[in-house]
């Protein structure tokens, strides 16, 4: 359960982010939309603590996450594009973000899940494709098993099966009641697994709730005739 | 011919021996002891002062003696007035430790003053504490050899120096140590002497001072953290050789100074870590050839009113600067030497550098204008202006060149 | 947490010592000491010399590759900061990985043509070892001043620009700008002036700390009460040495701090 509670960013005079009030459910998938430049990345890295809110409080779980680092142990992140220090093998990046976690996980269990990454193990992070850099992302942020997973456009860099694998991994997850949230430019693509919708635009919230409601109120069927309704 | 030498010293050596006598002094004798038995005595006779520690001053020797110290023979004086004064021609000190002649303002109190004499021998004593230990005035022919001498110098005014010479000829003065006096050896108006293998170190002034005194020769000795250096003045015909000058550090400190010197010689010397190594001003007609300066603060200070001096065939390695002068004229000869900043290329393969050396920096100009500069010595900044100025001189003395620059060290020094 | 810096730091060495950069820079140092050695045929001229490269390049390299270094490793260092760990862990971790791969680095380059040498260095341990010091916190200074610039700069472009001309000023234009000070007010005492301008820049005070090793002689030479008694007393070593190391913990301090603000 992730609430955020009249969230301000500004950089200078631009507003990134303004009175934004939300919540994220348990158990759930909720999908991030909004146009580029909306505010979407800042709003994540704002739940990650990468960037300090203005005013405002997110609170993780109940705890707030300019008190102290810790809520970040039941979060796992995938970012949009991995990089990763170029000269170390696959295997120090695991062991490293392993030793981070203060060893609380389950080596074994990232190596191949979602992905299978065995073969890659002994490889140079230089030497990986983008793609399989993107996997090995996904891999770290779910080797712990953790209660919210936040995902920043996952599978812009991977192929369409990997990409599909992903989101059956992502279904799968709900199921076991994990908090989900991703944020997603192609919403025919998150369309049949979101279950809310926050959509924010220029900074501000337009929508928030339930997929389904989203529709009846917009009065469309899909979720892309949806936003574009609520854009107009 | 060498034979016959040897044995007619062998026979004036027994005749001498048959016709003198030999006097044993004692401590537990009274305290005129020593100075009766000297008035007592004939000449040539031999005194042997025997351990024990004498409160003696004023001895007076007036005909040709030896005296002699057995074990630890120390005569006192106290701090009061001198204590051996030799009027007389061959007269020997040998192996006494005589301690404390007073300190004076008005006379220049020694441990050993020979006056006006010839042939006398002071060997092998310990000199502690005096205000002059060894003064030879007006004498001639006489030896300084193997004594250690112990100043307690604190100020310049109220010390004298180690061995002192004034107008002497012929003097020998070999095998000594002397430290913490004003001056170690102090020559003034000496002709035709020789200093040779000493070790003079910690004096408050000058390890030599040399005024007035031609054709004189040093050699072989060392020179080592005395305050001012060596200093060398006012002379012509002054061979100097061999010697070390080391660790003469402070602002107006050189290892050699020399002023108003002609046709004179430096060779062979090693200078190290001193202030400035060689300093030369008004000085006329010196070579200075197969020297070692290593790792001075200035390798050379040459003023520009010397004229004609040579300085071939030396070693100038890792000085803070090498050659500094204080003008743009330059009327001495720098060839073949070594200098360790030397960058240049030997395309015919000769030995010597096809590029001449420029051994004043630009940097060490600035430091002669404004010595404040000095911290800046080894910045960026300053390299950058010093390879400019050495590629293109504008500032530095366009004659002042090493036409012929060795390219690696020359190995045949000492 | 000492245990997490030691992780971060530990796989940075990991990554950087296999870094191609940092093995020219190696390799490149090497050279430079042991042609030091083999052509100047004098041990004291070579350390001297290595104390010209040491105070020109150390400086230069460790401000450009530990820009580069800041900027090609912020997504990670993202991913580093969603983890449950401070800003600060992984800031002295990011930090003592880099300090410690270009320390090395350059105390090996160093050392290498010295072993080969043992004897050639009697006499001057002292100012190799001084040597060593310098060169390593002039790394340390220099990375954590890049640090500081990449921390408030986005812009990998800017950054680069901005932290070469900081090395540009403080290596070469500052000590013009002191030369000119010391001809206009020539009149003037400014032997104290003096020694704060060179406290207040590391690279003079390193090669400061140099001189009164190597260059005692000529600097003894001077006639001004101040720079003599700063010259030749232990005070004046002990100062420069704790002031080498504040050169160090002032910039690691304040881009700490910067980097505990930031929004990535």
């Amino acid at each position: 359960m992730i609430t955020i509670d009249k969230l301000q960013k500004s950089y200078g005079k631009l507003q990134v982010l303004d009175n934004v009030n939300t919540s994220i459910r348990t158990g759930k998938v909720t999908v991030l939309i909004g146009p580029n430049g909306s505010g979407k990345s800042t709003l994540i890295k704002c739940i990650l603590g990468l960037v300090k809110p203005s005013s405002g409080d997110i609170k993780v779980n109940d705890v707030s996450v300019s008190s102290n680092y810790n809520y970040r142990k039941d979060i796992g992140y995938v970012p949009q594009y991995g990089h990763f220090p170029e000269n170390l093998l696959v295997k120090d990046v695991f062991n490293l973000v392993l030793n981070l976690r203060n060893g609380t996980g389950h080596p074994s269990y990232g190596i191949d899940k979602p992905f299978d990454l065995t073969t890659e193990l002994k490889k140079k992070i230089y030497s990986l494709s983008g793609g399989t850099r993107q996997k090995l992302s996904a891999n770290l942020a779910f080797m712990f098993n953790p209660q919210i997973y936040i995902c920043d456009e996952p599978t812009a860099g991977l192929d369409p099966i990997a990409a599909r694998t992903f989101k059956q991994y992502i279904q799968q997850m709900r199921e076991e009641d994990k908090t989900i949230l991703l944020s997603s430019h192609v919403l025919s693509e998150v369309e049949h697994f979101a279950d809310d919708i926050i959509f924010i635009c220029e900074g501000r919230l337009k929508y928030n709730g339930p997929l389904t409601e989203l529709k009846i109120q917009t009065n469309e069927s899909t979720l892309e005739d949806s936003i574009a309704k609520l854009m107009e | 011919m060498r034979i016959l030498r040897y044995v007619l010293f062998f026979i004036l050596f027994i005749f001498l021996q048959s016709h003198s006598a030999t006097y044993e002094i004692k401590s537990t004798h009274s305290k005129s002891d020593l100075k009766s038995s000297i008035i007592n005595s004939k000449p040539h006779d031999t005194i042997i002062v025997h351990e024990g520690i004498y409160h003696e001053t004023n001895i007076e020797v007036m005909h040709p003696l030896t005296i002699r110290g057995q074990g630890k023979a120390v005569i006192d004086g106290q701090g009061k007035d001198q204590i051996f004064k030799i009027t007389s021609d061959s007269v020997t000190i040998e192996n006494l430790t005589i301690n404390g002649s007073g300190v004076s303002y008005i006379k220049d109190n020694a441990a050993i003053l020979v006056e006006e004499s010839k042939f006398c021998t002071v060997q092998n004593n310990i000199l502690n504490d005096n205000f002059f230990a060894i003064y030879l005035s007006k004498s001639s022919n006489c030896i300084v050899k193997g004594n250690e001498i112990t100043g307690n110098a604190i100020s310049e005014s109220s010390s004298g120096n180690g061995i002192h010479a004034w107008y002497c000829k012929n003097i020998e003065i070999y095998d000594n140590k002397v430290s913490n006096h004003r001056d170690g050896i102090y020559f003034e108006f000496v002709k035709n002497s020789q200093i040779k293998n000493n070790l003079s170190s910690g004096n408050l002034r000058y390890g030599l001072h040399f005024m007035f005194s031609d054709s004189c020769t040093y050699k072989m000795n060392t020179f080592k953290n005395n305050g001012a250096g060596v200093a060398v003045m006012y002379s012509k015909y002054v061979d100097m050789i061999e010697n070390r000058f080391i660790l003469n550090q402070g602002s107006s400190s050189y290892g050699l100074l020399l002023k108003e010197i002609s046709d004179s010689k430096i060779i062979n010397n090693s200078f190290k870590n001193n202030t400035v190594a060689i300093y030369i001003e008004a000085s006329n007609r010196i070579q200075v050839d197969g020297n070692d300066i290593v790792e001075n603060g200035w390798a050379m200070k040459v003023m520009s009113n010397s004229l004609d001096n040579f300085i071939t065939r030396n070693n100038f390695i890792s000085n803070s600067f090498q050659i500094s002068t204080n003008g743009r004229n330059n009327n001495s000869t720098f060839s073949e030497n070594y200098w360790s900043d030397y960058s240049g290329y030997d395309l015919d393969r000769d030995g010597y550098g096809d590029v001449p050396f420029r051994p004043v920096s630009l940097f060490a100009i600035e430091v002669e204008k404004r010595p404040q500069s000095i911290i800046l010595l080894h910045s960026i900044f300053v390299n950058i202006i010093s390879t400019v100025e050495k590629i293109i001189p504008t500032i530095t003395p366009e004659t002042l060149i090493d036409d012929k620059p060795a390219m690696d060290i020359i190995y045949d020094n000492n | 947490m000492f245990k997490l810096i030691n992780k971060i730091t530990f796989y940075g060495i990991k990554d950087l010592l296999r870094s191609r950069w940092i093995i020219v820079y190696f390799i490149v140092l090497c050279m430079i000491t042991e042609g030091m050695f083999r052509f100047s045929g004098h041990s004291l001229k070579a350390l001297s010399g290595m104390v010209s490269v040491t105070i020109f390049l150390v400086p230069l390299i460790s401000i450009i590759f530990a820009t580069i270094y800041y900027y090609n490793s912020r997504n990670f260092i993202e991913l580093m900061l969603t983890q449950p760990i401070s800003r600060k862990s992984v800031y002295i971790g990011l930090v003592s990985g880099l300090s410690f791969s270009l320390s090395l680095c350059f105390i090996f380059a160093i050392s290498i043509p010295v072993l080969w040498r043992f004897s050639m260095l009697s006499g001057y341990w002292n100012i190799l070892f001084l040597l060593i010091f310098i060169g390593v916190m002039l790394t340390l200074t220099f990375i954590c001043l890049a640090f500081w610039v990449s921390i408030s700069n986005e812009d990998k472009g800017r950054g680069l620009g901005i932290s070469l001309l900081l090395w540009l000023t403080m290596a070469v234009v500052y000590d013009g700008l002191v030369l000119m000070v010391v001809i206009l007010f020539q009149d003037y005492p400014l032997e104290k002036p003096m020694i704060v301008l060179m406290f207040s820049n590391p690279i003079d005070l390193a090669r400061v700390l140099i001189l009164l090793k190597i260059d005692v002689s000529a600097l003894l030479g001077y006639t001004g009460a101040v720079f003599k008694s700063f010259f030749s007393s232990n005070f004046a070593q002990i100062t420069s040495l704790l002031s080498l190391v504040a050169w160090v913990l002032f910039p690691f301090y304040f881009s700490m701090k910067k980097f505990k603000k930031i929004d990535f």
